[in-house]
């Protein structure tokens, strides 16, 4: 506040930064699995599962790599299955409350046998938009640079509040990251 | 860069997952980037000031945001913001300060500076002004001066001028007439400055003037007897003055002020001619106003007298003889009377000088005057005298006199006695050299007369300085050494009679208790040594100071010296030494020279005898006939009136130098 300067315009996109939250998921146990334990063996546990984007507003989209001589996969959220698919991807449309979730998937071969767990990927699942903006100030008149301050916006869905967009005369100056929130827009 | 005008600013927040605000904050902005217009001038209440200076100026206009308010700068440098188009500077400090202004506007543009405004600030008083009375006491409006006061600031703009306490002018210079017509009386003036800037010293010193604009009432009477033969002499009572009181009178002859005096007489010896004239006076206060006339007095005048046998004359001496005012040609007079010092006729002794004489003789003989030649040998005589060397071997010695007298005769001085034998034969070479000059002017048949137009009386006395033979002297306290023999004088008769006296043995309380008859015989005595000693040449005996006592010893002289000594030229002189008035008349004197004029005329008229025991205060009426009981006087005509007149200006002319004394000369010869 009251810090008036003149400086170059600047057109760069600041992207949010979100610290990682790593989730420690529990083994899966599973009763078929622990049952068939003569004959063949069982499948190798899937790899590589990824669940793209965390925190997200949109259904997590999970994906691994295909395990040879597997004919489908179930895929797991919190431990409980919630699909059975035959190729090695999966979008988890189901979700509706926002909220943290942790996905493995299982591969099942030929024999009718489930593989071990794949390690386990969380997803920040956020569809509950930040505050207003409150406490928007800066001088009515000026001649030269400004400054504008507002409070800081709070966010309840778990992602927490990434940054701000900023309009003059209703075109996108750009997005600004939470702290600072002082910020001297170009002008 | 944001253009001018308004904008608006809209800000939410987004989350991490992408999630933004419902609504955005909304901040609108207006962007005025163009300054106001200059203030048109500033304008300063006063200068130069006394006090903070107050400034003002035209309000400025802004089109865009506004005009917010206004910086005010002194000497450039801001020293306040302030939202109207006025402002005082309690902090401008003393000299000159120059004032700009510039107005801002609600984005904060600064307008160019405006023209300045210079404020010349003043703080200092200027100094007192130092008064005085141009008249402390006045008839017209009072006057004051004053010496101009000084300002270390910006200068005296003014002085204000106070009457009692209550301001009465301000000029601009240093003088100041207090033309409002205040009531008689007394007045206390004081000024005091006031510099451009406002500042006003303190009051000067007060000055008093005293207004008084009532004239004295006249004179109620005026006298003088008429008719008369002799200068009319005027008196009248004292006026009185309700104001600053009566400060003396002017004195108007047929309506013509002829003089002034601060008393409440006055003797006309100006008239020239005989006739009827009229007087008045008026009195005049000190603040010069002017009373009515008094009431009219008309004298008839007539002085005219045509008189053989006496010859009278005008003799002026100054400190250096025949120089200055000493006229030979006085158309009236016919005989005049130069007083020679010794020393000058004989700076050493045996070398004569004559030089000065020949010069009188001239310019006497070229006007057809005579002379009566002179000599003093007293205080003045000179110093080789005393000097045995000097002198031949033979010094004279001399009355070492030490006086208190306030008057003629006042300190120490150093006089010859004249039955000094030693004096008496320098003296003798002097005369004999005198004799042997003049003879070469012509006939000398007369033993008198040493030539047709000189007349020689030596004054065969030694006297105090300048003087003849004073038959007294003034006032006071005498002490005399002579010889060894000292005494003391504390008497008005003192003499050189009574110095002789003290030479033959008497003491002082003798001379006290002495009557005037042995004071005189004692004189006698005196003259006789110095007649006797001085046969070889036609000398004769001077004689001076005829007033006071020495009248009676003159008594004395006329009825006893000059039957004695036949052949004999004797001089009776006296002086004149009138007070002089303002407007160059004469004062009493001049009554009483016509009176001993008088007395001479009424004794050639009578041939009066000398009454025996005469008081002193009736010399006038027997040292005429003693005069002329000598004999027979020379057969010249005289006109006596006139001598009198026309010495009036040589007596003027010698107040002036001071040192001029004229003396009226009545000289006769004893008879064969």
């Amino acid at each position: 506040m009251g810090s008036i300067r003149r400086t170059p315009p600047r057109a760069s996109f600041l992207a949010a930064v979100l610290a990682a939250v790593v989730l420690v998921l529990p083994q899966v146990a599973d009763a078929r699995v622990t049952s068939t334990s003569t004959g063949a063996s069982a499948p190798a546990a899937p790899t590589g599962l990824t669940a793209g984007r965390t925190p997200t507003s949109i259904a997590p989209a999970l994906s691994w790599n295909a395990s040879s001589g597997a004919i489908g996969y179930r895929v797991y959220r919190n431990g409980s299955q919630v699909a059975k698919v035959t190729t090695p991807t999966y979008s988890d449309s189901g979700l509706t409350v926002s909220g943290s979730y942790r996905y493995a998937v299982r591969s099942l071969s030929q024999s009718g046998l489930l593989s071990s767990a794949s390690s386990a990927v969380t997803v920040v699942y956020d569809v509950i938009a930040p505050s207003p903006v409150t406490g928007l100030s800066g001088p009515s008149v000026t001649n030269g640079s400004l400054s504008l301050q507002w409070s800081a916006a709070t966010d309840t869905g778990g992602s927490g509040v990434a940054g701000y967009n900023v309009r003059l005369d209703d075109v996108y100056l750009g997005d600004r990251p939470p702290p600072p929130r002082t910020q001297t827009p170009a002008c | 860069m944001l253009t001018e005008g308004i904008h608006t600013y809209q800000v939410r927040a987004q989350d991490g997952a992408g999630n933004r605000s419902a609504q955005y904050a909304t901040l609108v902005v207006t962007v005025d980037r163009t300054a106001p217009t200059t203030p048109a001038g500033v304008t300063a209440a006063a200068s130069p000031t006394d006090t903070a200076p107050a400034l003002s100026w035209p309000a400025s206009s802004d089109s865009g945001t506004g005009v917010s308010g206004y910086r005010m700068l002194r000497n450039g440098v801001a020293v306040a913001d302030v939202t109207t188009t006025s402002y005082v500077d309690p902090a401008a400090p003393s000299g000159d300060n120059s004032y700009t202004v510039r107005a801002i506007d609600r984005a904060g543009n600064l307008s160019s500076a405006s023209p300045a405004a210079t404020v010349a600030v003043d703080r200092t008083a200027p100094s007192v002004p130092v008064v005085s009375a141009v008249e402390g006491v006045t008839a017209s409006a009072p006057q004051i001066e004053w010496a101009g006061s000084t300002d270390g600031g910006v200068g005296v703009d003014h002085y204000r001028v106070f009457r009692d306490g209550v301001a009465v002018g301000s000029p601009t210079g240093s003088a100041f007439s207090d033309g409002a017509s205040p009531a008689d009386g007394v007045h206390g003036y004081t000024v005091t400055a006031v510099d451009a800037a406002g500042n006003e010293s303190s009051p000067s010193a007060p000055v008093v003037i005293t207004l008084d604009t009532i004239a004295p009432a006249a004179p109620t009477s005026l006298s003088a007897t008429s008719p008369t033969s002799s200068a009319p002499r005027l008196s009248w009572p004292a006026a009185t003055d309700s104001g600053s009181g009566v400060a003396g009178y002017s004195v108007f002859r047929e309506g013509v002020r002829i003089a002034t005096t601060t008393v409440t007489s006055y003797t006309d010896g100006s008239l020239t001619a005989d006739g009827s004239y009229t007087y008045t006076v008026r009195a005049m206060d000190a603040a010069g106003n002017v009373s009515p006339s008094s009431p009219a007095r008309t004298v008839s005048y007539s002085q005219s007298v045509t008189q053989a046998g006496v010859y009278t004359g005008v003799s002026a001496r100054l400190s250096t003889p025949n120089t200055g005012s000493q006229d030979t040609n006085f158309p009236t007079i016919k005989l005049l009377s130069p007083l020679f010092r010794w020393a000058d006729l004989e700076p050493q002794n045996g070398l004569f000088s004559f030089s000065a004489l020949d010069a009188d003789i001239a310019r006497a003989r070229a006007s057809g005057n005579r002379l009566i030649v002179r000599i003093s040998c007293g205080a003045d005589a000179p110093a080789w005298l005393y000097g045995s060397s000097s002198s031949g071997g033979r010094p004279v010695s001399a009355l070492d006199l030490i006086s208190t007298d306030p008057g003629s005769i006042s300190g120490e001085i150093t006089i010859p006695q004249p039955w000094d034998a030693d004096l008496l034969h320098h003296y003798s070479n002097l005369i004999g050299a005198l004799q042997s000059h003049l003879s070469q002017f012509g006939d000398s048949s007369q033993s008198w007369r040493l030539a047709d137009y000189v007349y020689f009386v030596p004054v065969s006395m030694p006297t105090e300085v300048g003087s003849e033979m004073p038959l007294s002297f003034g006032q006071g306290t005498y002490t005399g050494t002579y010889k060894g023999r000292s005494g003391t004088w504390n008497v008005h008769d003192t003499n050189q009679a009574e110095w002789y006296v003290h030479a033959q043995g008497a003491t002082s309380s003798d001379k006290l208790s002495w009557l005037q008859s042995q004071i005189g015989q004692a004189w006698r005595n005196a003259v006789d040594v110095h007649m006797q000693q001085l046969t070889a040449a036609p000398s004769a005996v001077a004689y001076g100071g005829l007033l006071g006592d020495g009248m009676a010893t003159a008594r004395w002289i006329a009825g006893n010296d000059v039957s004695r000594y036949p052949s004999r030229l004797w001089s009776m002189t006296t002086n004149l030494q009138p007070n002089v008035n303002a407007d160059g008349s004469l004062g009493p004197y001049a009554d009483w020279s016509s009176a001993f004029s008088g007395a001479i005329k009424l004794a050639l008229q009578s041939g009066g005898v000398v009454p025996d025991g005469l008081l002193a205060q009736r010399w006038h009426s027997e040292l005429p006939d003693a005069v002329l009981r000598g004999g027979a006087v020379a057969g010249q005509q005289l006109q006596l009136a006139a001598a009198h007149r026309q010495r009036q200006p040589a007596v003027a002319a010698g107040r002036k130098v001071g040192r001029l004394t004229a003396s009226m000369r009545v000289t006769g010869r004893s008879a064969p």
